[in-house]
């Protein structure tokens, strides 16, 4: 018995390195074999965990990190594994290097195999999961490797709360935010039969506060907009070819509603699901207004007025623009419509009842063409509106309401990297800038860009920035909101059979 | 299979080792009719053929592997030690490999099964081939600690089954696998 042992205890001699400190940098060290395009694969799933958890890895051949990691290709590997992570007697990670042949394949590997190296010794069941141990599908960040990282790092906390991702839910539409009374932070997003509400930490990305639900009394939401109340939000949405209304109080969060909005029948008779592009609604005193784009053979801009507590239609002229599109914002107390016609932009003051008072031309642009896009929000008192035409640089008009009237105050080009997209998607401001989102689009994914303007002079003053992480094979359309110099950002993967809601705070 | 950890790996291993002397213990305890395998001399060379499972852990992959062996036994300080000289051809749906190794353990009887501790050292030469990326030969140093069962059917005829058998692989890295096999030695 005693020389089984002997025999045995040899072979059990090892030691294995410890856990690294995840408040430390981590640098990733590339194998001198790899190429630059393989180390920026290296670099992107690096950011991906960052972003994802908070982590602090880098890339570099040079780094003085106390905390280095080598990344080697491996011949040897690639009979046994696409990737290995070793931590025996040093950590390194060592991947098949035929997996680099193919930089998708070489990323994925690399994404699992970064999930060791931050310390998550197990794998994940969902085969989605990056930390499947399967392969052969498509890996992204699930639940699950969100967990796998909180119980092997259960006091980890992310790095100065600047990089966060949360998944909060499921949403069968576009989620969205507002900043509601009291400066709550609200998530509405939709399920089968509901809206669900949250308040959300703007540090953390945590739901915390009121929360609730609407009943959505005969389909799935689509096209929620919510709009800031005195004592909490209202939000308008629409179930097929209706639309329904709702307030909530804060922070109760009590409902009142869901009322449905008396429709035209012109309006009636619009597929939203195929026909809309946009849809905005503004509140002035107890009328709420809506602004429908419909992508029909010419397109409209169609106008709409209800008395908001009963939802009954009240009058308004014109109730449709033919060959035009736009938007309505509050400033100042007053409706405003930014409006893109075939001779250019402008921005109109209306009556309650519709009639213009005053107009400001913005500029005169080519004709409308489908991949245009406009946002316009009020930042700071002011109306800013952010146009682009195709992929043309985004135009960037701030205007102010004066005792004279519509003055434009500044009008900027912004010019975007060559790897940002054409399509703006969604702009938020707050003292410290204006960020706007746009896209990139390739034949596999968007990712979501944002930038920090000046609000003031309208000036970039912070580099283009990936807002979304970059492994993901999926569409975004964020939802953004910002508080000082931090965004907060909701969307929904759209490949995702089960549309996983995520929000996300970044600081910039 | 998108990666292995060998720190989970050698949990494993740990905890089949324990598991081994625990059972090797109780076998003291319990069975103290552990002696020398009364195999018979007169028939000290065995033609081994096995079949089995390569599966790295923690993966899902796995490869087959058929092994042909010729051991022989002899007394040595009072004990059987059995030396084996194998060959092994393993194949799965993106490599192939050939290993030769030699093996040397120490043959104890216990009841009608015979139990045999000791380690295989070899070289295993594999290529792999991955759709749309490429092929490659490699090679690694083969350990394999285990201990072989072995039941005699007649004088000449015995099963062999190796199931806690974990092998490391070492090549600038380490890799273990588990490789549980089933096969049958003629004895000669």
């Amino acid at each position: 018995m005693h020389r089984l042992s002997l025999l045995w205890i040899a072979v059990a001699v090892c030691s294995c390195v410890e856990p690294l400190d995840l408040r430390l940098p981590i640098a990733l060290v590339p194998d001198p074999a790899l190429s630059a395009a393989q180390v920026q694969v290296v670099e992107e799933a690096a950011e991906s965990w960052n972003v994802e958890v908070g982590t602090r890895l880098s890339v570099s051949r040079s780094s003085t990190a106390t905390q280095q990691v080598p990344i080697l290709l491996s011949d040897m590997t690639c009979a046994f594994a696409n990737g290995v992570t070793s931590l025996v007697d040093a950590l390194e990670v060592k991947i098949c290097s035929l997996e680099a042949n193919d930089l998708k394949r070489f990323h994925q590997v690399t994404l699992h195999e970064l999930g060791h190296v931050v310390n998550i010794r197990g794998h994940a069941d969902d085969p989605l999961a990056v930390m499947s141990a399967q392969s052969g599908e498509e890996k992204r960040f699930v639940t699950e490797d969100h967990q796998l990282f909180r119980e092997a790092n259960p006091t980890f906390k992310e790095q100065d709360g600047c990089d966060i991702a949360r998944r909060i839910g499921t949403s069968l539409s576009r989620p969205v935010l507002v900043q509601a009374a009291g400066g709550r932070t609200i998530a509405i997003w939709a399920e089968a039969t509901r809206l669900r509400f949250t308040q959300l930490a703007f540090e953390t990305a945590k739901p915390s506060g009121a929360a609730g639900s609407i009943p959505t009394p005969t389909a799935s939401a689509s096209w929620i907009r919510p709009l800031a109340s005195a004592d909490g939000f209202t939000v308008s949405w629409v179930e097929g070819s209706r639309i329904f209304r709702a307030a909530v109080t804060l922070p109760a969060g009590k409902v009142v509603g869901p009322k449905e909005l008396a429709l035209p029948q012109v309006v009636r008779k619009i597929d939203f699901e195929r026909e809309v592009t946009d849809l905005s609604t503004a509140a002035v005193g107890q009328d709420l207004y809506l602004a429908l784009t419909t992508k029909d053979a010419r397109g409209a801009l169609h106008l709409l007025r209800f008395e908001a507590l009963s939802g009954t239609s009240r009058s308004f002229a014109p109730p449709q623009i033919d060959e035009a599109w736009g938007q309505l914002v509050t400033l100042g107390g007053a409706l405003h419509l930014v409006l893109r016609q075939q001779l250019g932009l402008r921005v109109d003051r209306l009556a309650p009842d519709g009639v213009v008072l005053e107009s400001l031309p913005l500029s005169v642009q080519a004709p409308i063409r489908d991949d245009d896009t406009v946002q316009a929000q009020v930042i700071e008192g002011a109306l800013v509106v952010a146009s682009r035409l195709a992929k043309d640089p985004i135009r960037l008009y701030r205007v102010v309401r004066e005792s004279s009237g519509l003055r434009l105050d500044k009008k900027v080009i912004v010019q975007l990297p060559g790897h940002v997209g054409h399509t703006l998607l969604s702009m938020a401001g707050t003292p410290c800038g204006l960020g706007l989102g746009v896209n990139q689009a390739t034949e596999t994914q968007m990712d979501v860009f944002v930038t920090v303007l000046d609000p003031t002079n309208l000036k970039v003053n912070r580099a283009w920035k990936r807002l979304s992480p970059p492994d993901r094979t999926q569409s975004f359309q964020p939802w953004l909101a910002a508080r000082h110099c931090r965004f907060l950002a909701v969307w929904r993967d759209l490949h995702a059979w089960d549309k996983e809601l995520e929000v996300r705070s970044r600081c910039f | 299979v998108l990666g292995t950890r060998l720190a989970v790996d050698l949990g494993h291993v740990r905890l089949l080792i324990s598991l081994f002397l625990l059972t090797a213990s109780s076998v003291a305890t319990a069975a103290p009719a552990v002696t020398v395998s009364d195999a018979p001399t007169s028939r000290p060379w065995s033609l081994l053929v096995e079949g089995g499972l390569l599966v790295p852990v923690p993966s899902n992959s796995q490869t087959l592997r058929g092994t042909v062996g010729l051991a022989g036994s002899r007394l040595l300080l009072g004990e059987r030690l059995e030396l084996e000289l194998g060959l092994r051809l393993g194949l799965s749906h993106i490599s192939t490999d050939i290993a030769a190794s030699a093996r040397a353990g120490f043959r104890f009887s216990l009841g009608p099964l015979q139990l045999t501790p000791g380690a295989r050292l070899g070289y295993v030469a594999m290529h792999v081939s991955k759709a749309a990326l490429g092929t490659l030969w490699t090679g690694a140093l083969l350990i394999n600690p285990g201990f072989d069962l072995s039941l005699g059917l007649t004088r000449y005829l015995e099963l062999r089954a190796r199931l806690l058998s974990v092998s490391a692989y070492y090549n600038d890295q380490w890799v273990l696998s588990w490789e549980p096999s089933v096969g049958a030695g003629w004895r000669f």
